[in-house]
């Protein structure tokens, strides 16, 4: 039984260390890291290999200096990016999801470092009045007009390679009270949805054919630090239609999916604070793997919340109705950048996913928020027996 | 040709030796590498615009050479410290923190403390030195404590809200070190010292600065003036 909003401590034998972490990702799996640094976020994905056997990256905000490049050049030491794309744009795509220190506070210093090598530059709208906004700001104006600078809000998508990019939120209706300060700057956050592999036409020798991949490919869903007001308008933009059968409703679902916002995998929204989560949103996402960003406990605003991670194992694993105790955490798929094991901190995670669902490894690399990330301490989560 | 002492490699050798390394890629064609290393040579060469070179084989196909040069950084010129005009002395602001309200969750809220932004020749806000400070606050203590003897008057404290006020550094320093453990936030009173004053308002306007020079090119002075000088005129009423 879990009671506590300190994550459990995960019991012995269900790591494999691997020193080679990069022997055990194929040329056709995308590899999503969500880096430990705290009550913050600092997400990379890097997408499968492309015909000439570059990867590209998508980077979803730079919570603190140093480490995201550390690991940049950690993997530019293996074969997984010891090549760049000829054409220089390593990141076709990077993403401020708004403009708290916690989630843009090193995001400066990555593109002053990486800058050049990025190609458009996604934030929300809504301007504050920290050091990170404005020196992120300073640095898009003297890239311009080498960095595209967009506003996405729902419904806006792009395709990279393989991975399709969804923007869930911020809606129509709360961008354009940004201006008012009438919205939480939390609910300004660009909420994703990640679909892999978004291919869909297949191509035999001179002939192709539009593949229905309908439910067959991997989903996340990264929820930035969306809260209640934001939610909402994403049940208005994407409802769910898998009940509907009018032509319509069939036409939105061929383009949005039957549930928009279901996903096997859910980076928990704002920390697992109390107001960035409902049991409805858990249900509508009904998640294989939830993923949660923050200390373990204590901190600047005691995260994660207890009442969020009640309810994030109930839209897991319902118990009202039975009264039964929830299974530890590790067992429903919640999993902390904050979490331990009898050797220590657990640290930083990645998953290896491949485009047919067989393969989504789990792995940690423990360290701790200050540390950058080494490679070598790579260890592969198995089920204990 | 890379085995050569690294030491006698002029900038032209180490980047061509980058080109070799890119053309013995697996997938790049043998003939590519012929070429680079002379031992055959190509059909034709055609430079495009001042970065492209195109190189075409003997059975047509082509590769491109691109060059691009990326400039070093040049740290900025900066002229002086940001005066945010209303209540706070000019002659002030060099001993006063940049303090921003940067989140509220629930109860506490957070702020994050920086030197006073310099003004750089371009008139954007610049913050030298090391990261924001952060130090947590009940945020119902922060607005008493602005709000002074009339407590009750004083509006919530809202997130992007910018302080101006001297304060306690080896107290905040000792705090910012303490904060990453759960209890009472420490009382404003005990790092900020008085008076503080409220540059919200030309902060945010800086903000918006920093934000649509970022989106769209800034206007020059002659060309803002040509578009205030329109006389905007309302349509007749029906």
């Amino acid at each position: 039984m879990t009671v506590s909003n300190i994550p459990q401590p995960l019991p012995p034998g269900c790591f494999e260390p691997d020193p080679d972490f990069a022997a055990n990702v194929a040329a056709e799996d995308l590899v999503y890291f969500l880096l430990n640094v705290g009550d913050g976020d600092m997400q990379l994905f890097l997408l499968p290999a492309r015909g000439d056997g570059t990867r590209r990256a998508l980077v979803v905000d730079v919570a603190k200096t140093g480490k995201l490049p550390a690991l940049i050049e950690a993997l530019r030491a293996t074969p997984l990016l010891e090549r760049l794309p000829d054409d220089g744009y390593l990141f076709p795509l990077v993403i401020g999801s708004h403009p708290h220190d916690d989630h843009i506070g090193g995001m400066p210093d990555f593109l002053a470092t990486w800058g050049q090598a990025v190609r458009e530059y996604w934030e929300p709208g809504y301007w504050h009045t920290s050091k990170a906004y404005q020196e992120t700001m300073q640095f898009l104006e003297d890239a311009d007009p080498h960095i595209q600078h967009t506003q996405p809000t729902s419904g806006t998508t792009r395709f990279v390679g393989r991975v399709k990019v969804l923007v869930l939120a911020p809606a129509v209706g709360l961008r354009r009270r940004f201006d008012t300060y009438g919205v939480d700057l939390n609910d300004s956050s660009i909420a994703l949805k990640l679909e892999f592999p978004a291919s869909r036409v297949e191509q035999r020798d001179r002939e192709r054919k539009y593949v229905t991949l309908r439910g067959r490919t991997r989903t996340f869903l990264l929820g930035a630090d969306s809260l209640l007001a934001s939610w909402a308008q994403v049940l208005v933009d994407f409802p769910e239609l898998h009940r509907e059968n009018a032509p319509a409703a069939a036409a939105i679902e061929e383009a949005l999916g039957p549930d928009a916002l279901a996903a096997e995998i859910f980076k928990v929204p704002h920390h697992a604070s109390k107001h960035g989560l409902n049991l409805g949103l858990v249900e509508a996402v009904d998640p294989k793997l939830s993923l949660v960003s923050s200390v373990g406990g204590g901190g600047k605003f005691n995260f994660p919340h207890r009442v969020t991670l009640d309810a994030l194992r109930e839209g897991v694993e319902p118990t009202t109705q039975s009264g039964a105790e929830h299974s530890e955490d590790w067992k429903l798929g919640i999993h902390y950048t904050s979490a331990r094991d009898p050797e220590g901190d657990l640290g930083s995670l990645a998953l290896v996913i491949s485009p047919t669902g067989r393969k989504r490894d789990l792995w940690r690399f423990r360290d701790s928020p200050d540390d950058d990330v080494d490679l070598t301490k790579a260890s592969r989560f198995v089920e204990p027996e | 040709m890379t085995d050569a002492d690294p030491t006698d490699r002029t900038p032209a050798d180490r980047l061509f030796d980058l080109l070799l390394e890119q053309a013995r890629a697996p997938g790049v064609p043998e003939w590519i590498v012929a070429v680079l290393e002379g031992r055959e040579d190509a059909e034709a060469y055609q430079t495009e615009g001042a970065s492209l070179l195109r190189v075409e084989g003997s059975d047509g196909q082509t590769f491109e050479v691109r060059v691009q040069l990326v400039p070093p950084v040049t740290p900025p010129v900066l002229v002086g410290p940001w005066i945010p005009g209303g209540a706070v002395p000019d002659a002030e602001v060099q001993d006063l923190s940049y303090v921003v309200v940067d989140e509220i969750v629930g109860t506490t809220a957070e702020l994050a403390v920086t030197t006073w932004p310099q003004l750089d020749e371009r008139g954007r806000l610049r913050f030298p030195g090391e990261e924001p400070l952060t130090v947590r606050a009940r945020a119902e203590d922060l607005r008493e404590y602005l709000s002074g003897p009339d407590a009750a008057a004083g509006r919530a404290v809202r997130m992007g809200d910018v302080l101006a006020a001297r304060v306690d550094r080896e107290r905040l320093e000792a705090l910012a070190q303490e904060d990453d453990v759960a209890g009472d936030p420490p009382s404003p009173s005990d790092w900020l010292i008085p008076p503080v004053y409220d540059v919200g308002e030309a902060a945010r306007a800086k903000a918006k600065e920093a934000f649509y020079a970022a989106v769209t090119p800034t206007l020059s002075e002659d060309q803002a003036d040509a578009m205030l000088k329109v006389d905007v005129r309302e349509p007749p009423a029906p």
